[in-house]
């Protein structure tokens, strides 16, 4: 066979290619798009919050051990005794079922939530009550009074935020303005709104991105200097503000001509926000503001805006988390000095600690010698490091999901043996079990989330 | 034989945005334009019709739960087809499927170029058949949905010379295969 010039060969590929997908299914069948709104469908069996009778997980269950071990509807999920030992409140929520455990691993809740296109429904309220956004709109209930519920609407542009505690939802619209919603009497009783109009934001234009800091007071906001940033081009100048979510007043911290700015984030505290910015030569910029006083500073975060994929700010704004080009620095977030920084492939979230005394990323590290993942299976180990960088705690995990504790002591993950494990990296105590995924294990929809103590 | 995105990117970018703030019917038009180039990588990833559908499927989930996170509009294609192989990909590994060499004669008979200077779509699919489903997932968003090399690493989070550099070996590999099948 003669040598053959390797173009030559790649258009044979590419034609063979195309010849070989020719079987591919491309038709748009019914099961498509009802596959995503599957979750937002009336479940007419169900209650008004779409609660699963309890008889009906008991049966789930029955007939599981019945048929050994079969998959059966609602017998997804079982609490195992004991405390949690980070304090809160630990929701996991797999296949439309949640559980609900107390600070001492008592269970507060266990039912059926149904949620838009599988996304996870949110502790609120402090843990009291379990919010689920729906094609109908977010529907709020507390996890202890099944079939009271508050619907609020969903027609926000921009989206909603809640903070950590899931104390306050900012609903944002690109030009509509804002509404900040807190829950004083609990998740079932009546909300209170703070509205902010679209004219005390910034030039009135419009809203670019915004976010919630975590503790839920103040929503970092990039607002536009021009109505093409909100329909269609959201480059050029762009204002910083800072919105206060108790009373709606607004600050401005200052514009940025250039550089387009976006990924408006908060250190875990909330004293700090961040957003990035582009160079002319593609570098990226991040600022950080300091939300007490409106000062800025600035930091080099070594790679390219289009490959920036990540920035997370420590809690005291001392350093920075970046993710991109398949590297994760940790920086100084002074001088952009390079801490720490780690080859890595496959990394699917970083996250600081609520005390900043750590941060955990989920991922694949790469032998940079030989371009080769550590970890034969994606996403398989939970790497929790100090805040100087210092590896506490390698942790082996079914999927990428964990959450930190209120307090940041613990962490809770979903381990390979589908048991949902509580790790104490800075102690080395064994891990407690506090639940079992009992059928079906992980998939796409399971989700764990860790708040404060109810108030 | 790669798929050619048309339209305006002002609207495509509008309909994305629309898409990731909630809005079905543009989500639908989202479905419409990009399922049959998220199904032939899907099908090029397992070659089993069915788990390519299934594949397919469970990527315009993720697609609809993680689009507002989609940051650059312009690569909505590139993001859903790379979502489509990593499901296909996640379905062999998980069901411990293997590709099932169908000797169509059919589909080599189409016309077209000279039979001669022709890869038979048989001997692509055994030979695809001896790959790691993640060769097979990087060959397909290269060959079938014609992402280049920076596309593919944006989407799979390595650099674009390791990317270069992995599929400069496979297609090295199926060159060996092919030219002596």
């Amino acid at each position: 066979m003669p040598e053959r010039d390797p173009m030559t060969f790649e258009t044979r590929l590419a034609d063979a290619f195309g010849r070989y997908v020719v079987a591919a299914p491309v038709d748009v069948d019914a099961r498509t798009l009802a596959a995503v709104a599957a979750a937002d469908a009336p479940r007419r069996y169900r209650g008004k919050w779409g609660f699963a009778p309890r008889w009906a997980i008991a049966l789930g269950l029955l007939a599981a051990l019945a048929l050994g071990g079969a998959l059966v509807a609602g017998a997804l999920l079982r609490a195992q005794p004991g405390p949690l030992g980070g304090g809160g409140r630990l929701m996991v929520f797999t296949r439309g079922t949640a559980i609900v455990l107390g600070a001492d691993g008592s269970m507060q809740g266990s039912r059926s939530v149904e949620t838009r296109g599988g996304s996870c429904p949110r502790l609120v309220a402090g843990g009291a009550g379990l919010a689920a956004s729906t094609f109908g709109g977010i529907r709020v209930g507390g996890i202890d009074a099944p079939g009271k519920a508050t619907m609020l609407g969903t027609n926000y542009s921009g989206g909603e935020r809640w903070s950590r505690d899931g104390r306050v939802l900012a609903r944002v619209r690109f030009t509509e303005g804002i509404t900040f919603t807190t829950f004083p009497d609990g998740p079932t009783g009546d909300p209170v709104n703070v509205d902010v109009a679209p004219g005390a934001i910034g030039s009135g234009i419009g809203v670019i991105e915004a976010n919630l800091s975590p503790d839920g007071s103040t929503l970092a906001v990039l607002a536009a200097t021009t109505p093409e940033q909100v329909t269609a081009d959201p480059r050029g100048a762009v204002d910083v503000l800072l919105v206060d979510s108790a009373s709606g007043s607004v600050r401005t911290v200052g514009r940025h001509e250039r550089g387009s700015p976006w990924l408006p984030t908060w250190s875990p505290g909330g004293r700090w926000a961040g957003l990035v910015t582009a160079a002319p030569d593609g570098s990226a910029t991040g600022w950080i503001v300091d939300a007490f006083d409106g000062s800025e500073r600035s930091v080099p975060l070594g790679t390219s805006d289009p490959e920036l994929q990540l920035l997370a700010i420590s809690a005291d704004g001392a350093r920075v988390l970046v993710l991109g080009g398949a590297i994760l620095r940790l920086l100084d977030a002074v001088d952009g000095r390079a801490i720490a920084s780690v080859a890595a492939t496959d990394v699917s979230d970083a996250a600081w600690g609520p005390d900043g005394r750590s941060f955990a990323w989920v991922g694949r590290e790469v032998d940079p010698s030989s371009g080769v993942a550590g970890s034969a299976t994606p996403g398989s180990v939970l790497h929790v490091h100090a805040a100087d960088g210092a590896l506490l705690r390698d942790i082996p995990v079914a999927d990428f999901r964990f959450a930190w504790s209120p307090d940041g002591s613990a962490i809770a993950v979903i381990g390979q043996d589908q048991r949902v494990l509580v790790h104490f990296p800075w102690t080395g105590s064994p891990p407690l079990a506090v639940a079992t995924l009992d059928l079906g294990g992980v998939d796409d929809s399971t989700c764990i989330a860790w708040t404060g103590d109810v108030p | 034989m790669t798929d050619i995105t048309i339209g305006d990117a002002p609207a495509a970018d509008a309909t994305v945005r629309l898409a990731a703030n909630g809005d079905e019917v543009a989500f639908a038009r989202l479905v419409e334009r990009h399922h049959a180039s998220m199904a032939k990588v899907a099908y090029a990833v397992c070659g089993d019709a069915e788990v390519a559908r299934d594949a397919t499927q469970n990527a315009w989930t993720i697609a609809w739960r993680r689009l507002p996170t989609l940051r650059d509009h312009a690569q909505v294609r590139a993001w859903l087809v790379a979502i489509a192989a990593n499901e296909a990909r996640q379905a062999i590994r998980k069901g411990g499927r293997r590709i099932v060499v169908d000797i169509s004669e059919s589909l080599d008979a189409a016309p077209g170029a000279d039979p001669a200077d022709r890869i038979g779509t048989v001997d692509l699919a055994r030979a695809l058949a001896g790959l790691k489903p993640d060769d097979r997932a990087l060959l397909a968003l290269r060959f079938v949905a014609g992402l280049d090399s920076t596309e593919i690493a944006a989407q799979l989070g390595m650099s674009a010379s390791g990317v270069r550099s992995r599929l400069s070996r496979l297609i090295e590999r199926l060159r060996t295969e092919l030219d002596h099948a």
